[in-house]
């Protein structure tokens, strides 16, 4: 893949920062897999993206405070 | 020898133990004789209690005897996947990281199934820390193999509570699913098992893996069986955050009422456009909505977002929260996991707040889509699995990523939803359908699947593993 069709975050230095901010040993053989999967990860988050979302949209989950069952009644 | 046609379900062992006609310890007996006679080839438990489940039959024999019938899983033998606490005994996931682990509590539903006077059997194996996509030999405890096909995947993550069921060892049996992890051994294994809707079984007690997925619930033979356990397992419990205070329906009075005039929507394009499954796949779920539609309901198809949608916001936020969780053992104890988990777990370290922030977003819109649907159908259908059973072998690090994952729209949705027996490939491991409904309607999803079972008629097959 051409690094300008490359998707926004798909790159060397954001994995191995990340892995390195894991602070996590990740073994040679390890981080050929991890770097393929990152790949496919960073598309399927792009998927996420919507386009056209409002962005006031929220997000789940929402916490909702109950109110104390005395006040329920 | 073929001791499995001997093995009643819960629902017959329940009759026959009210009215006096079989002793709890006669039945906890022939499934220790069949646990002693091919757990070797199965592998479906960590520990077995052997002596424990003896001694809880004879109780059970004596108080029924005096009068004192608790319920329909009085006496019955049901074991539990080994993520669920118990007091007294190690709780590993298959983990060497908890090989030593020992809660002080019991879980809820532990308690629960303790109460209605349930014969505790063992531990179920389970993949690795719960993280499903295929088994792994480099656990604690080797892989649960299929009863089916003893070299096919029994499916997970809930692999040994679907292959105990399956190989007669127990009537019942206790799963977690955040990921398809009831639903797709359930499938896996031709059995019935349920995710009910998140909250209404507690989770308290039950080794997380996502703090947005995690569920508990039943496994069994059929949709019967998955009733009358769900029937103890509901119900609020003020140690679980996630646990809601609703009622508990009887689930099971209303199995029976058929399903005439219930309109269900069939999600074809998952496992027919989205993903083109085998046509055996397709064939048997297709035979499903005819089946229900021979029956008196309206079945149409319905248009969802494609199933990448959905499997990519369950693929952000699994790992995320999966990480999050073991992140300081992953540091300190990285030997101690099995590869194919640790990397999974990994996975999690590389989605940032804003990837996880944009997924929750996305699956807010994708839920609001199921609600549609769920306000227009009273169930909707679709597909338990989208290939043929892999291998138990498959050596694939991360298959999940390239697959589209099935069960997951339910996960992120919250919704109940129902695996049960669809049809078999035609090389004999059978196929799964699910069924969804709404929040806290277990009972529809329940009597659709029930209705259809007896309908079918495919449950009468059992595996032949014990020549």
């Amino acid at each position: 893949m051409e690094k300008e069709n490359l998707p926004l975050n798909d790159d060397d230095l954001i994995f191995e920062g990340l892995i390195r901010a894991s602070r996590v040993p990740v073994s040679k053989d390890e981080k050929i897999a991890l770097r393929k999967a990152y790949s496919t990860l960073v598309k399927l988050s792009e998927m996420t993206r919507k386009t056209g979302r409002n962005w006031e949209m929220g997000m789940l989950p929402v916490y909702i405070p109950k109110p104390p069952k005395e006040e329920t009644k | 020898m073929k001791m499995v046609q001997n093995v009643p379900t819960i629902s017959e062992a329940a009759k026959k133990i009210q009215k006096g006609n079989l002793m709890p310890s006669a039945l906890t007996e022939n499934c220790l004789t069949r646990i002693e006679a091919y757990e070797p080839k199965i592998h479906a438990f960590h520990k077995i209690f052997s002596d424990e489940a003896r001694a809880a039959a004879r109780q059970a024999d004596n108080e029924i005897k005096a009068g004192g019938y608790r319920g329909p899983l009085h006496g019955i033998p049901i074991a539990l996947k080994d993520v669920f606490y118990m007091k007294g005994y190690k709780t590993t996931s298959n983990s060497r990281v908890m090989k030593d682990f020992s809660a002080d509590i019991d879980a809820t539903v532990v308690t629960r199934l303790k109460d209605a006077g349930a014969i505790l059997m063992g531990q179920l194996n389970t993949y690795e820390f719960t993280f499903g996509g295929r088994p792994t030999f480099e656990a604690l405890f080797p892989p649960a193999r299929n009863p089916w096909n003893l070299t096919k995947s029994t499916g997970g993550s809930s692999s040994g509570s679907g292959a105990a069921v399956a190989a007669g060892f127990c009537l019942g049996t206790l799963g977690s699913d955040a990921g398809g992890s009831i639903r797709t051994p359930a499938a896996f294994n031709g059995i019935a098992g349920l995710k009910p809707t998140f909250g209404r079984v507690s989770a308290y007690g039950d080794m997380p893996l996502s703090f947005s997925f995690d569920c508990v619930g039943p496994m069994a033979w059929n949709s019967e069986d998955c009733a009358l356990m769900l029937q103890s397992l509901a119900g609020y419990d003020s140690q679980d955050p996630g646990s809601v205070d609703t009622p508990v329906p009887n689930y099971a009075s209303g199995l029976n009422e058929g399903i005439k005039g219930l309109k269900i929507g069939l999600i074809r394009h998952f496992y027919t456009g989205d993903f083109e499954a085998p046509y055996e796949i397709v064939k048997a779920i297709d035979g499903v909505g005819q089946t229900l539609s021979n029956l008196g309901a309206t079945v149409e198809e319905v248009q969802l977002s494609p199933l990448n949608d959905w499997h990519a916001v369950g693929r952000i936020i699994l790992p995320a929260e999966a990480y999050a969780i073991h992140e300081k053992r992953l540091q300190t104890q990285w030997e101690e996991y099995g590869p194919l988990v640790r990397n999974r777990m990994m996975l999690g370290s590389l989605v940032r707040a804003v990837d996880y922030i944009q997924a929750q977003r996305r699956r807010k819109e994708l839920l609001s889509e199921m609600e549609t649907a769920l306000s227009e159908f009273d169930v909707v259908v679709t597909t338990a699995m989208l290939t043929p059973t892999p291998p138990l072998d498959d050596k694939a690090p991360f298959p999940f990523l390239d697959v589209p994952m099935i069960a997951v729209p339910f996960n992120l949705t919250l919704h109940p939803c129902h695996t049960i027996r669809a049809g078999f490939f035609d090389d004999g491991m059978p196929i799964g359908a699910q069924i969804a409904g709404r929040y806290w309607d277990e009972a529809t999803v329940l009597r659709v699947a029930h209705t259809f079972e007896n309908e079918a008629s495919l449950l009468s097959l059992r595996p032949n593993f014990e020549s």
